[in-house]
């Protein structure tokens, strides 16, 4: 070990973790606007949106993100759709978050007594107000601790973005290895960065479980 | 003020309601009793459209529900049926309230959201109505920290918020332990003297004596008998009517 290494190699390393938090946030953006709309589509009382709910999640879970990333980034050109890396990451890791948070939010919903949605109704809500005032709102606490699983794992994924030319935390950890064969420390550096990362993500999460709790 | 003509619904292969018809007039107290599986509860979640029907008109002030409602995507009976929902309070066996808002917030929830009032307009009321059921005290407390009779209570003025011009209550009490029965009545019973117009399922016979003006005895989705309390408790005509009461007393 040899810790001058880490003073001129930590400003790589360091863009390269801006990079991953930007997927991360990103692709944890997109892909619970996502999810939350296919899980929606999956409870509703529309057949045709029912079935494309249920293909998107089953297509997504069913085949590797690294396939997926790709399909979107060497597959779709041949189709006339060209992509730079950043948004074909962004874009594959929003739709495969998708796929994985729509079932978190599903499951939310559907724990909900049906009661709730019962006494919405009885007051005249609409489908929609009782959605977002009464069931979303208590789903949302229970749909917390999964959801940190799931961008704590997201997190983790982004490393695969690597494949597609992004210098991102991994690929970052790469470059040092090759350029100075120190592979001890550079992936040891990478790994206290990416640790560091999901450390502050799981106490975030602890945060919002602990305050949300209020009610109960 | 209600009117059910004829109602007939279905779950499945089991039939609940074979015909059920009744009319409420404004400012009476119905009181539906009769035992388990006769469709009482089935008949009340009908008239505020929780159930559609299969068969039959339901007729509240100038609203008109029907059969139609079994096609839930049409927006134009959606709206209807809300509009109808916002004049009828409905009260739970199991209570029913938000659990991530306070009994203040329960209570405000409808008015704001559906009735587009000010928060200090709702704010006000809900203190009234919570002060009217004795709860005044309670404004702040989460559901998880009431008991069950204060829970149904904060249930009653969240309905009555929305100033319907019914209340339907559904085996209120049901869910109760013995001692806490007595002030959810007590409500309902202060309902009864200022006039409002309610249909009540409920198994506490003593009660629909004291505030009914009109029984309905239900059994496998029939109306079987009617009348006021004293008449029926006393001098059943039917043979069931008597066992079912000789039942539960």
């Amino acid at each position: 070990m040899d810790l001058s290494f880490y003073a001129t190699y930590l400003p790589i390393l360091a863009k390269g973790a801006l990079l991953t938090i930007s997927l991360t946030v990103l692709s944890s953006f997109f892909g619970t606007i996502l999810g939350l709309i296919a899980a929606l589509a999956r409870i509703s009382k529309s057949s045709v949106l029912r079935k494309i709910s249920y293909f998107y999640t089953w297509a997504i879970r069913g085949t590797p993100l690294l396939l997926q990333l790709y399909f979107i980034y060497y597959g779709l050109p041949q189709l006339g759709i060209k992509l730079d890396a950043f948004p074909a990451a962004a874009i594959g890791m929003s739709v495969c978050a998708g796929a994985y948070i729509s079932e978190i939010i599903r499951a939310g919903i559907e724990s909900i007594d049906k009661g709730q949605m019962e006494a919405a109704r009885s007051l005249g809500m609409t489908y929609l107000q009782a959605m977002r005032r009464i069931i979303l709102p208590q789903a949302y606490r229970r749909l917390i601790p999964p959801m940190g699983n799931e961008i704590i794992a997201l997190m983790k994924d982004t490393s695969l973005a690597s494949t597609l030319a992004m210098v991102e935390l991994m690929r970052s950890a790469r470059h040092i290895d090759s350029a100075t064969l120190r592979s001890l420390e550079a992936y040891a550096a990478a790994g206290i960065i990416y640790l560091a990362m999901t450390t502050v993500l799981t106490v975030i999460f602890s945060r919002i479980e602990k305050k949300l709790a209020v009610y109960e | 003020m209600i009117q059910a003509e004829n109602i007939y619904k279905s779950f499945g292969n089991l039939t609940v309601l074979k015909g059920v018809s009744m009319t409420i007039n404004t400012g009476e107290v119905v009181v539906l009793i009769g035992p388990s599986g006769s469709g009482k509860s089935t008949f009340l979640r009908c008239l505020n459209g929780l159930e559609p029907i299969d068969k039959g008109r339901i007729v509240i002030g100038k609203y008109v529900l029907g059969p139609q409602l079994k096609n839930r995507r049409s927006r134009a009976i959606d709206k209807e049926l809300n509009l109808v929902r916002t004049r009828l309070g409905f009260v739970f066996q199991s209570f029913n309230l938000f659990p991530h808002m306070t009994a203040l917030e329960n209570v405000m929830e409808g008015p704001i959201t559906v009735l587009r009032q000010s928060k200090f307009e709702a704010r006000d009321k809900a203190l009234a109505l919570l002060e009217k059921v004795g709860l005044a005290d309670k404004a702040n407390s989460y559901p998880a920290h009431l008991s069950g009779g204060q829970k149904q209570r904060v249930a009653i003025a969240r309905a009555l918020a929305m100033e319907p011009e019914a209340m339907l209550f559904d085996e209120p009490t049901s869910a109760l332990d013995p001692e806490l029965v007595g002030e959810v009545l007590a409500v309902i019973r202060d309902l009864a003297e200022d006039g409002m117009t309610m249909l009540i399922v409920s198994h506490e016979l003593s009660f629909a004596r004291e505030v009914a003006d009109r029984v309905v005895f239900m059994e496998d989705g029939r109306i079987l008998e009617e009348g006021a309390p004293t008449q029926l408790f006393a001098h059943p005509k039917k043979d069931r009517t008597r066992n079912f009461l000789r039942s539960v007393i």
